[in-house]
Formats: C-alpha cells, structure tokens, sequence
C-alpha cells in the first residue's frame, strides 16, 4: 500500500491517467475514474467537511447518494454550485472543490464553537428561543442563524450553463443498474420491449462491482460490461448512469436529472444537466437498499464510514480508508464486506459482532485474512476529533439489546459500521401504498403499487442475489405480457462467490443509547445535526407521530431524505415509546429523491428563451425606424417612434397630433382575429354577443362587448360579416386566445348542433389602421376595387379591394376618434402594404404612430381597453348597459341580471382631467379628503396621457357611483410614487362627443 | 404584384453550426418550407366524406381517412388532423380559390392560413433527438412513423408536426412566432449541430 491508495484494484479507476484537482486551494491528486470523495481517502484525509448546525468536523461516509458529510461546493463564478456530494462527484482535471460551512478554514472553524453551545441546541431550538422580546425579533435573529447553519453558498452570478429537458416514452423504465436491474434491462430489451435504464451513480453495476461474487463466470465488472453492450445495441434502449430519477407521478411519469458533466460551462453545448420526463408504460424499480450507520456517543467522527463503502473504496476506486481499520456490524452482510475489502487489501483487524458466538456462517472465514472475531460486544463510543484515533468496545447484552456501560478501547483510524440495511423504497413510496414493514429484516418495503411498477431486488427486501435475480427476470415476464409479448426463456446466470447476503441485523440505533445519560454525540440524521437524544426529546415533548418527529427535528428532511436516518430515527421513536417499529409508522416520501437544481426545472426556459417572442410582419421596420419596442403579452409593439433627441413624451403627443390633424399609421395586426364560417355562424355570433348581430349585413361591421358566464364583461371587438356564412370577429391583443378557446368549447360543448367552424386567422392577415381626416384620400390613391366615399364606403362598412395585386379588407372603423379605416392584407405582404401606404401619405405627413398615441386618442374619446375591461367590469359600468339586449339570450345575460351588478355605487367609468400641470399616474387612487388625510380609495385610474385637445394631463378610472359625480374635484393619491394631485370627474369623453370627426 | 416576405426573410444565414464534429452523425439540415398555399378544410359530420373528394379533385390526392395520417398527392399533401378536418398544403397558390370555389357551406369551411402559418423543415438522423428535448410525444417509429401528423406544442406554441419522411419533419407554426420557433429549433439542435443550406 502505497499511502491510502492500494498497490493494485480499482475497477473504476484508470491508473495510467492521473488527474489534478484542487480541493480548499491545495492539491488533489487521482485517477481518472475518481470521485472527490475516493481521491480525499486516498489522499489520507479524513477530514472533508462540518456539520450544519455543531460545525462539527465530518468526514466521508459513504460511497454513494447518500452522503450527509461530504458535501461540497465545486467552482465558482457563474457555475458555482454547493452541497454536492463527494461520492458522487468525478475527479476531473483542474477541478476546484471547496469544503462547506466552515469560516475560516475547514481545519479551523470559528463557529466549531457551537458545540459548546450543543445543549441549547437541541431539536426545535429555534422555537424555544427566539421568540421574543418582540414579535419582530426573528428579524434579527434570523440573519445571524442564517450566517452560523447551513450548507453551501450558490453562485451570486447568472449560471451560465445549458439545462436541458428532454422527454422519453418506453416500455419499460429499469430505475437501478445493480445485478437485479441491469439483467431486467437486458431482458426485456431482448424480449423486444423499448427499454431505458436510469443508474443513479457514475458507473452502472451497483453492489455487484464491489463485491467478489462472479457471474456467469465473470467478475461483476465484465458480466455488467457485457449486459450493458447488449442492452447498446438495441437502438431503441436508452442506457443513462449519472441520472438520478428523483420522482414518481400519475399516469407513470417519472422525473429524471441526467447530470452530462460537473463543473463550468464549456464551450461546447452540451446540456450541464439534462432534465427528463419520462413517460413509462410500466417501471421496474431496482433502487437497492442504504446501509444504516450506528448510533453510538461520536459515531460522526471523521473515519467512521459505512461497512460496504469501504469495501467500494478499496475494489473500485483501489483506495484504503484506514490503515488501521475496524468493522463493526451484525450481519453475515456486513461480514461480507469485510472480508472482500480484505480480499482487496484493506489492513482490516477486527470485526466486531453483537451477536453471539456461533450465530454468522460466514464468521469462520475472517480468520482467513487474520481478521479476529470479536462476538458479543459493540462500539460503545468513538474517540478522536478531525480524525478517528480509537473506539471503545462494550459485551453486548443480547437479552436488553444494549451494550454495557463501560468497555475496553481499541485503536483505529477507521471504523466501518453496518447497522443494517434500508431499501430504497423512495419512489415506490411516492406511488405506493404505505410502506410494509418486514419484522425479519427489520425495515419498511414497498406496500401495494398505485401505477404500473413491480420492486425487486434489494429496494424489495430481497437481498439475496439469487433470488433478486429470479424477481428480475419475473418482472420482466410480467412486463412483456402486459405488452402481448411472449415470456422470456432467459436463465437466472450462475453465480460464485459471497452469497451470503443476509442483511438481518441486530440493531444498532438504539444499542449504545441511553436516554437517561443526555447529549452524548450519537448522531441519527448527520446532514442535520439530528442526534438520538433530540428524537428522544421530541418524543418528551409529544412530537411523537413520525411526521411530527420528522418535522421538530429536521430528521430525513433536505438532501438526506431518509436514507440513512429514517429506520435509525424510527428505532429510537419507537423504543423512546415502548412500542415497536411497525407501531409507530414511518413517513411518506416524496419528490425529490435527491436534490434537483433549479436549472434543470427551468431547461432552457430562461433569458430570450424564457417565453416565447410574437412578431407582427412589420416588426423589422418598427426596430429599424426607432420604434421603442414593448411586450404586450407575446407580441412586441412600438411604444412610440422617436426621434432624434425626443422623450417618450415628447413623441407620443407629437404622433397624436397629426392623427388629429392630418393622418397616421399603426400597426394593429396583433388584434385577435376569428375566421368564423358555417351556416349557423350569425347564430353563433348573436348568442356570444351581448348586443344584436342578426341585423348585420354583409358588407358591414359592429361592434360587440362579450360576457364571460358570470355576467362580467369579458372583451370586446368588431365583428365583419364578410357573406352570408362567414365573418371574421377581432378581439383584444390580450384576449385573442380565449376568445377563440371559449368559442372552441361552446361548439363541443354547449351547440354541437351548430354548424360553424372556428379558426385563428391572427397570422393570416397583417393589419394597419389609417386614421386622420386624410385617411380616406390616402388610401383611395393606392387601394384598387373600393370607392371610399361616404356612400359607397359609410362608417362600419367592410370591403374587399386590392393593393398592388394583392388582396386586402377595408374596414372603416375608428378607435381614434378620427376618420380611420382598418387595412389588412396576407401577412407576407404586410410590410408591402405599410410601404405602400407610408409612401402614399408622404404628401399629407404621415406619421406612424405607437401604443401611447393610441391610447391617449382612445383616452380623448373614452373607448375602453384593456385596463379598463379587467374582468371586475359589469357592461353597466362602461356606459354601455343600453347596448345589451333585452330580449335575446346571450352568454352571462342571466348573471349579468344581478341586481349588484347594477347598483348605484358601482365604480363607473368617468373621465379625469389633472387641475395642475403634475401628470396623473396608472393605478393611482381617487379618494375625497387630502393627500394628507385620505379617506377610503373611491377608485382608480385605469389609463391617463397627455392630451393635445385639452391640454392637460387626463385619465379614464373607475369611481363609485361616478356617473353622478362630475364635475367633483377628487384627489389623486399614488402613494407607491409618492404623487398626490387633483382632478376633476368629467364624462369619459374628452373629444368630439357628437362623433363628426368620423366623417371628417 | 411584391415578392411573399417570409418571416425569417435574411434571417436564416447559410452555414453550419453547433457541436457538428463532436458526434458521428450528420448535423440537423434546417429549411424554411414555403407553400403556395396551406388552408384548413372543415366539414360536417355527415360531408366528410364529400370534402375529402372535393380535396382529392384539387390537388390529387384524398386525406386519409384515419387521424394523424397524411397523403402526398401530385400537387399537394393533406394532413388529417381529425374530426373532419384537415390542412391542405400545396406548393401552388391558387388552390385555395380552388378549394373556397368547390366547397360551399352545406359542405364545410376553408381556412386561408397560407399567410397565417410559416412551415420549416428538420432533416437528418439526428432530428429526431433534437425534437425530444422539445416535443412532449413520443416520436418513435413505433407510435410517430412517416406519414402521421399530429398538433402538439414546442416552447409554449402550438405546432403541427409531420413526419413525411425518413429522418425527415416538418413543423408548421404561426408566423408571428417563427422567427422565435427557428431559433429555438436551433438552440435544440446546437448540441448535435445543424446546417443552413
């Protein structure tokens, strides 16, 4: 041996190419094929790390996802990312690891000091303590617990890695590539089903590879490298180890986080993490089991590690994580291990068995690789501080199941325990009945399946490799007969080697405690500082449900979700409660299994990605001519154009101006447009309608104000009837989608007997609205087909005509105010025709004009929009109640009828106009009193601008009872900006009240 | 009578890019797909199958008769999208006046979506990857083969999706969203690589 890394072994590890990482800012030296984890042991480091709330010193554990010491923090900068487990994280080349929750170094943490502090940290300490002086004392608490607890830090910076999603569909999802799971896998690969294998770890195999059991007459390594090519060829077999399936949900989907590499983002573009949803038509769950720690007065002591991880150590990663190393367990399981790090060269001399004399089959073979025998006695306690130095050993009393008081001290730097094992019942439990306890081996299993899943192998209890195999290859059958397939013929593979797998215990949560003797150090949940005298505590308190206990204490919460803590925890409940195990329950699972980072759930849903961008065909030519472009909804619109050394302002009133004095140009193609067509479509149109439309001729336009069910005003539009049997209805930008889907439901639904067929035309027709008392002389000069008189072309007329050979509708519509007609073409001419029409109106000084010169010109005429139609709005409200019918049935008509839909003290839309020069704001209140003495918000404004017409600053809102209150000067309070002004209630329209603009 | 403006009008530069040389297979071929004309035809429970004569008249060939199947015919492809309905793709413009003038509304609807919807095209061996990480379907042979067609959903926008060919998909999507669409579709095939011709 050659410091801690053995002469020779190592199944995973490529000793022909060292890497160099660092770890705290120092060297850390391995092979490709290390973890973090297996290189730190090699290094002879104990150390890695201090727990989350003593700061106690801590050092690796275990071998696998289960770590609750060696959390660590890998980079920094964007791709900074904390609390990663040691044992799972490969050592690559120049990779920065740091040790977590330490200030200022890991070898010297000020905060270590906490422990003196221990008894007042007990479970629920933050409840006890910092209640008070004063209701607001958390405040200034929580900051400095924050400081003092916890894990890693994130990066402050935007990760500027790739996430990914991806979606699978299979037959047959195998979560789990040990012995059990990767013959399943093959199997049913062979038996011609769609497999995908997801192996939480970096390598597929599971407890085979550790292990000296050979079959099909090949090491564990060879026969998994052979199962695994073969499951490759098939095309359709997706095989991911590094992916961890961290939840169980209906209809059998399942979540998975593939993580593709560790570290900072590359050049390249492979996802960092790769999210999977994975929809499976049946799930083998393969899990495999947790050994449990000991609990017994230090047992967190860097150098007390789990049984089967310094076995994994020493067979895969050729590493010994002692030199002087003890086990210590009570099954012929643990043994196993024992003797297979032996077989690997680990300086292992003693076990020692609870258990009596004569009690293991396998105790006979220690003497093989001079390991002595110690029956009948148990750790009673460990010695040491940043390193293990000794334990001391206690006769073990098999009738009370505890160890004697006082015992004898041994030396070690390494102590492996195995205090049974737990199968991995995670996911079955997300899906599953409540967990079975199995008295004979002293744990939970899965209970009945909710979905499609069948528990084999060790995550079922069945340890034993033979007969986890047999449920392999059952399950498999089951699956492909469920899928009309034939049986398998395969054959359960020969095996030699250690098969004794029992893994019944005596138990070791509860032999080295005693309640009576207080805080003593004996750890049940590592990651949290949950000892077994907090589990005691809580049980004194009456926290005595499992779930209570789980959330007093924090056992099994966070990253450790029970893994280890969970049946050591229930033990100590339960003997807390002198009752059995099964008595007092366990919790429910539930997603995630491990943690996920945010990234993954987000994929590439972020940045530009984050929602997807709407543009109209005349976009480009916004951007391009200073439109100051703005989100509305997905679309994105000018807000105004502005010019050389213009404010927001500045553009805006000059835009309404020329609208008002000669002619403008919008861009309106994101107004919803419905193509509705069918001999039933006038009847549609008239039930979803408030007002009339069956007197609506072709050729002509109305508008139309929609109900939602509930009698609310939901949108409102012009509808064209273009023939007989087809018209096409435009809705609000913001409501162009749901008008569509409540038409969609209404026919499936409520009048299938209609026939009429709906369809979103949105895109198909790119719109621009004309407005000025030039309008009309512009567009006759460039629109073919169509006389634009009065006569021929009166207001809310609808014609079809032709510009530069292609097809266009003309609606003379105003939303303005002014003369103004709808145009729209074929979205691909879109931009053609606003050429065109700009060109035309060079010689009236066209402008173009944006959303607030719109909104201000529908301010002045006291059309509302969508800040006004904001679904609280009762069609009374508007002013417009004299348009719903009286006698036709419409949808909400009934609950529109409610008669506190039409009380008096309603908000009512009024106009506003500022008495000063000071501009009014959006959301601002109208309340009677002053500024500084308010009274109660009688309302709000919905919209206000600059208007040139009455030059002042005016507004549209809501006031109480606000029809009968114009000309009341009302106070303006938006204490959010700290503006306060006044206005005078006026009727919402400013401008040309008669409408003889229209026919200017 | 102007040029048709294409969405992604000198948006989609020639080339190639990506992770091309990091894996054996060749890089995703994007092309935008222009039709001539792409309309929605719609019947009535009892014209179906008056509609599907009336289609096979004007561009040769009648939609399937099963749901998520579509039929290439000598001048156009018809995409049965279900419940009596189908979309009409042709590379000449003048079928939907063919269509409005054959189909009345005793027999069913037309819907010009010629304008309305932009149409791309992903090619190669590994197209099909690059739509998992985006499709919520299963596209395998097995259930998606060439000839279905299905309406799904990429990046929150509703899509049709049609597998005419081999390894071949093409992906109708609202103009309004295509330039985002595209560049989606790009940022999905990075990782595998992809080309512009």
């Amino acid at each position: 041996m050659s410091g801690f890394r053995l002469e020779k072994g190592g199944v995973l590890i490529d000793r022909e190419t060292p890497v160099r990482a660092t770890f705290d800012g120092a060297t850390i030296e391995g092979f490709s094929g290390d973890t973090v984890a297996s290189a730190h042991l090699a290094a002879g480091k104990k150390l890695i790390g201090r727990s989350f709330k003593l700061h106690r010193p801590r050092g690796i554990m275990s071998s696998g996802p289960e770590e609750a010491n060696g959390l660590v923090t890998l980079g920094d900068g964007p791709s900074r990312e904390p609390n990663l487990p040691a044992t799972m994280l490969p050592l690559q080349n120049k990779m920065a690891v740091e040790s977590q929750n330490r200030w200022p170094s890991l070898d010297f943490d000020f905060l270590s000091i906490n422990q003196l502090a221990a008894p007042f940290l007990s479970a629920g300490f933050y409840y006890k303590t910092f209640m008070g002086p004063t209701r607001k004392s958390w405040m200034f608490y929580e900051h400095l617990i924050r400081k003092a607890a916890g894990m890693g830090t994130p990066g402050r910076e935007a990760d500027d890695a790739r996430y990914e999603h991806s979606y699978v569909f299979c037959d047959v999802l195998v979560v789990g590539s040990g012995p059990a799971g990767l013959l399943a896998a093959r199997v049913a690969s062979q038996a011609g089903l769609r497999v995908t294998l997801a192996e939480e770890r970096n390598q597929f195999g599971g407890s085979l590879l550790g292990s000296n059991v050979t079959i099909d007459g090949k090491t564990g390594a060879d026969w998994v490298t052979n199962e695994l090519n073969t499951l490759r060829s098939n095309k359709d077999c997706l095989a991911l180890n590094r992916t961890t399936v961290y939840g169980y949900y209906d209809d059998n989907t399942l979540a998975a986080v593939e993580r593709v590499y560790e570290g900072p983002a590359g050049s390249d573009h492979r996802p960092r993490q790769r999210h999977y949803t994975i929809r499976a038509k049946s799930v083998i769950l393969a899990c495999g089991s947790f050994e449990r720690p000991a609990i017994f007065e230090n047992n967190d002591v860097p150098g007390v590690m789990l049984a089967g991880a310094v076995r994994d150590y020493a067979r895969l990663y050729g590493v010994s994580a002692g030199k002087d190393v003890v086990f210590y367990g009570g099954s012929d399981k643990a043994i196993a291990s024992a003797i297979e790090a032996a077989e690997a060269g680990v300086p292992v001399k003693s076990f020692i068995d609870p258990r009596s004399t004569g009690e293991s089959e396998l105790a006979a073979k220690l003497k093989d690789y001079d390991i002595a025998y110690q029956p009948g006695q148990g750790v009673l306690k460990a010695t040491g501080g940043k390193s293990l130095s000794g334990i001391t050993v206690a006769q073990f009393n098999a009738k009370t199941g505890r160890l004697a008081s006082s015992g004898y001290q041994i030396e070690c730097d390494c102590l492996a325990v195995s205090g049974g094992f737990t199968p991995a019942i995670h996911l079955a439990s997300q899906q599953g009945g409540k967990p079975v306890y199995d008295e004979e081996l002293d744990t939970f299993l899965p209970g009945d399946a909710n979905q499609n899943w069948i528990a084999i192998g060790a995550g079922n209890g069945t340890f034993e490799l033979e007969n986890a195999l047999d449920e392999a290859l059952a399950a498999v059958n089951t699956v492909a007969a469920a899928s009309g397939r034939s049986p398998s013929k395969t054959e359960r593979p020969a095996l030699s080697g250690n098969l004794t797998n029992k893994p019944k215990s005596v138990g070791l949560a509860t032999a080295a405690h005693d309640p009576a003797k207080g805080k003593k150090y004996a750890f049940v949940d590592m990651m949290h500082d949950v000892n077994a005298a907090d589990v005691t505590l809580a049980n004194d308190e009456g926290f005595r449900s499992v779930e209570h206990l789980k959330r007093y204490t924090t056992l099994g919460m966070a990253c450790d979700q029970g893994k280890t803590s969970n049946m050591n925890g229930l033990a100590l409940m339960a003997a807390a409660r002198g009752q059995s195990i099964p008595e007092t329950g366990t919790t429910r699972f539930r997603a995630p299994y491990t943690p996920v980072s945010i990234g993954a759930i987000a994929g590439r849903g972020v940045r530009s990605h984050l929602a997807p961008v709407r543009r109209t065909a005349m976009h480009d030519w916004h951007v391009a001519n200073g439109g100051l472009m703005t989100p509305v909804g997905q679309w994105y619109r000018p807000r105004a154009y502005l010019k050389d050394g213009e404010s927001l302002h500045d553009a805006y009133t000059r835009e309404a101006k020329a609208v008002r004095n000669s002619v403008g140009i919008v861009d309106v193609s994101t107004l919803g447009k419905i193509d509705i067509q069918g001999p039933d479509a006038s009847t549609l149109i008239d039930r979803v309608y408030a007002n009339g439309f069956k007197t609506v001729t072709p050729g002509k336009a109305r508008y139309g104000i929609m109900l939602r069910e509930d009698g609310f005003v939901y949108d409102d539009g012009t509808t064209w009837r273009l023939d007989d049997h087809h018209y096409l209805m435009t809705t609000t930008t913001a409501h162009a989608a749901g008008v569509l889907q409540m038409l969609e439901f209404w026919l499936a639904n409520d009048w299938p007997d209609l026939k009429v067929r709906v369809n979103s035309v949105t895109d198909q027709w790119a719109g621009v609205a004309v407005a000025g008392p030039n309008s009309a002389k512009l567009l006759s000069s460039i629109v073919s087909g169509i006389d634009f008189s009065e006569e021929e072309l009166p207001f809310m007329g609808v014609r079809e005509g032709t510009m530069d050979g292609y097809k266009v509708y003309v609606a003379r519509l105003s939303f303005s105010g002014e003369r103004a007609y709808e145009v729209y073409s074929p979205a691909d001419f879109g931009q053609a025709m606003w050429d065109a029409i700009i060109e035309a109106g060079k010689q009236y000084d066209i402008v173009p004009y944006g959303l607030e010169a719109m909104a201000m010109l529908r301010i002045e005429k006291g059309h509302v929009a969508g800040a006004e139609l904001n679904g609280r709005v009762a069609i009374g409200d508007i002013g417009l109640g004299r348009m719903a019918a009286k006698k036709k049935a419409y949808v909400g008509k009934a609950m529109a009828g409610r008669p506190a839909l039409h009380e008096e003290d309603r908000f009512q839309l009024v106009g506003l106009v500022a008495t000063g020069k000071e501009a009014l704001s959006n959301g601002a209140h109208l309340v009677t009193g002053s500024a500084e003495n308010p009274g109660p918000s009688e309302g709000h404004i919905t919209s206000m601008g600059y208007s040139n017409v009455k030059e002042a600053w005016i507004g549209l809102g809501y006031l109480k009872n606000g029809r009968n209150r114009h000309g009341e000067i009302i106070t303006v309070t938006d204490p959010v900006r700290g503006k306060h002004t006044k206005a005078e209630v006026t009727d919402p329209v400013f401008y040309d009240p008669k409408g003889e603009r229209l026919y200017a | 009578m102007p040029d048709r403006l294409s969405p992604l009008q000198n948006k989609m530069k020639q080339g190639v890019y990506g992770d091309v040389a990091a894996h054996l297979t060749a890089p995703v071929a994007l092309s935008e797909r222009p039709h001539g004309t792409l309309a929605f035809v719609e019947g009535w429970p009892e014209t179906v199958m008056d509609l599907q004569t009336i289609v096979a008249s004007v561009i040769g060939v009648s939609p399937s008769k099963q749901n998520g199947w579509l039929s290439a015919g000598a001048k156009g492809t018809a995409y049965n999208l279900g419940l009596g309905r189908f979309l009409i793709r042709s590379d000449n413009d003048g079928e939907f006046a063919s269509l409005r003038s054959a189909i009345d509304a005793s027999t069913g609807c037309v819907f010009d979506q010629t304008h309305g919807r932009w149409c791309m095209r992903m090619e190669g061996p590994a197209a099909r990857f690059a739509l998992s990480k985006l499709v919520e379907l299963d596209l395998h042979d097995d259930n998606f083969g060439e000839g279905r067609v299905t309406e799904t959903r990429i990046h929150h926008v509703p899509v049709i999706l049609a597998h005419p060919a081999k390894d071949t998909y093409d992906l109708f999507v609202y103009r309004g969203f295509a330039e985002d669409f595209f560049e989606t579709i790009c940022d999905a095939c990075l990782e595998t690589g992809y080309s512009i011709a």
